[in-house]
């Protein structure tokens, strides 16, 4: 008995999950467009939390994409020209960077950063009190904590997302000119990769950096907020907001592909 | 007959919410504007959720409290976290946003509820401040802060924006006794502009001299609220 009840008890504990995320995330958006979320307060969480999960990761997605820049990059136009295939170099590279790479390094970095982190924080405000403080002060803890961390965490990872590109392109081009190897050709490189990006690309770029950062904010929120009373529970919601957040983050990004490209 | 009442507990029972070891059984509570009452908990009793309750956090599961004459389960959430923005607190213990600084927790209810200039909320808070004898607004975060300072700062926020109903519980926790008369200032200032005073504590605090009328007195025994 109990072993045929087990499955279904996980089941029903997922479809529970996955119901609640479900309304959490329609909840945020419906809020957003919503007349008065926005008031100085929430936008003073939101400019916080742009600051912590986007600015604050600058530097290090730079370096992350300066180091993919002259892994992927440099390889790329080294074999491209070495097989007589130079006009796939725009291509190939905004399959793998534009594509796949960059957004995905890019919501790894923020759900390693800035997921634990609010899971973490909001575990803590609840296990505390703060929560049920900020609902006695008249600040709806929905509107205040969740929607801004939410909506910061997209803009960011679009953000990174935009540096990550950039920054890998341009460091893949110098190693290459340094090393001697590609074409050399910066006017041919620009145009070959500039080029090679349909309309497709940039859906694709935008929903691969949205929808998985929505997830994670609402995921990190939600596992945080999930927090009742024990202070030991806090780093156990922490790790099942990464495992989630990155299950989500590989399930739409598939998704996201094969509705784009197939 | 328009209902005057700030706050109006009407039968209300509450089942023990966590983390409280009693709730409330049909409780009657009427408080009306420029009225101050007083509500003792019984010692060792532990503390009651009065306040939440008064504040449409905990619902009761029969009877209703109305605040403004309005039942706080017939208010959509927006409109009772507005009506909650109108009420000042005093918390029992924590009430403390703790990644915000003590001067930004002070004015937070105020900048969300209003749309004052910050730099002019800011300067109603330092007035306030220290006619509760805060020299400035404390910038630092809640935990590097001394108590007093802290419980000083509550009071600030408590009764900045001019709050309709204003909750104290325990207010004189961790303040000296002489900084009593700047709290009863502030709470006869705010009792002559209307505003209703409901003070929760482990006991009657002597407030002769204070000039604080009219009184209300009710003490909790258990679950039971009884006007004495």
């Amino acid at each position: 008995m109990n072993i045929i009840a087990l499955p279904g008890r996980y089941l029903v504990a997922r479809w529970q999950f996955l119901r609640h995320l479900t309304a959490v995330t329609a909840a945020v958006v419906a809020v957003c467009f919503k007349r008065g979320t926005f008031r100085s307060t929430v936008r003073n969480v939101l400019a916080r939390q742009v600051l912590f999960t986007g600015f604050e990761a600058v530097r290090f997605v730079s370096l992350l994409a300066f180091l993919i820049g002259i892994a992927v990059v440099v390889q790329a136009q080294v074999w491209l020209v070495r097989a007589g295939q130079a006009a796939l170099l725009g291509p190939v590279l905004v399959m793998v960077i534009i594509r796949e790479i960059g957004p995905l390094l890019v919501n790894f970095v923020v759900i390693g950063r800035s997921g634990t982190a609010i899971a973490t924080e909001l575990g803590n405000m609840n296990v505390s009190g703060e929560v049920r403080v900020l609902d006695s002060l008249g600040l709806d803890p929905f509107i205040y904590l969740v929607v801004p961390r939410v909506l910061g965490v997209m803009i960011s990872v679009f953000c990174l997302t935009i540096l990550f590109i950039t920054v890998s392109f341009g460091s893949g081009y110098l190693s290459g000119v340094v090393l001697g190897v590609g074409t050399g050709n910066w006017r041919f490189f620009a145009r070959s990769v500039f080029g090679a990006i349909t309309p497709e690309d940039i859906f694709n770029l935008l929903a691969k950096t949205l929808i998985p950062g929505l997830l994670t904010g609402v995921i990190c929120s939600v596992e945080g907020l999930g927090v009742s009373r024990a202070i030991t529970e806090v780093p156990q919601a922490a790790t099942r907001a990464v495992v989630r957040s990155v299950t989500a983050l590989f399930l739409t990004s598939v998704i996201i592909s094969v509705f784009t490209y197939l | 007959m328009a209902n005057k009442a700030i706050l109006e507990f009407r039968q209300a029972t509450v089942v023990v919410p966590e983390p409280y070891e009693f709730g409330l059984e049909e409780a009657d509570l009427r408080l009306e504007s420029g009225e101050l009452a007083l509500v003792a908990v019984e010692r060792g009793q532990g503390p009651t959720p009065l306040a939440e309750v008064a504040q449409g956090l905990i619902d009761p599961v029969s009877g209703e409290v109305l605040f403004r004459g309005k039942s706080w389960s017939e208010r959509p959430p927006a409109d009772a976290a507005a009506a909650r923005g109108r009420i000042g607190r005093v918390f029992r213990r924590g009430g403390w946003v703790s990644n915000l600084n003590v001067d930004e927790n002070i004015t937070l209810p105020l900048r969300h509820h209003s749309n004052l200039d910050p730099a002019e909320i800011r300067e109603r808070a330092v007035a306030l401040g220290k006619k509760f004898g805060l020299a400035e607004l404390p910038t630092e975060r809640p935990a590097l802060c001394p108590r007093t300072i802290l419980r000083r700062a509550e009071w600030t926020r408590a009764f900045l924006g001019e709050p309709e109903l204003i909750i104290l519980a325990e207010p004189l926790r961790d303040a000296y006794s002489e900084l009593l008369r700047c709290l009863m200032t502030g709470i006869a200032e705010a009792l002559l502009r209307g505003a209703a005073v409901l003070w929760i504590s482990g006991d009657f605090p002597d407030l002769s001299g204070a000039g604080l009328s009219p009184l209300k007195r009710y003490r909790i025994q258990g679950p039971r609220l009884k006007e004495v």
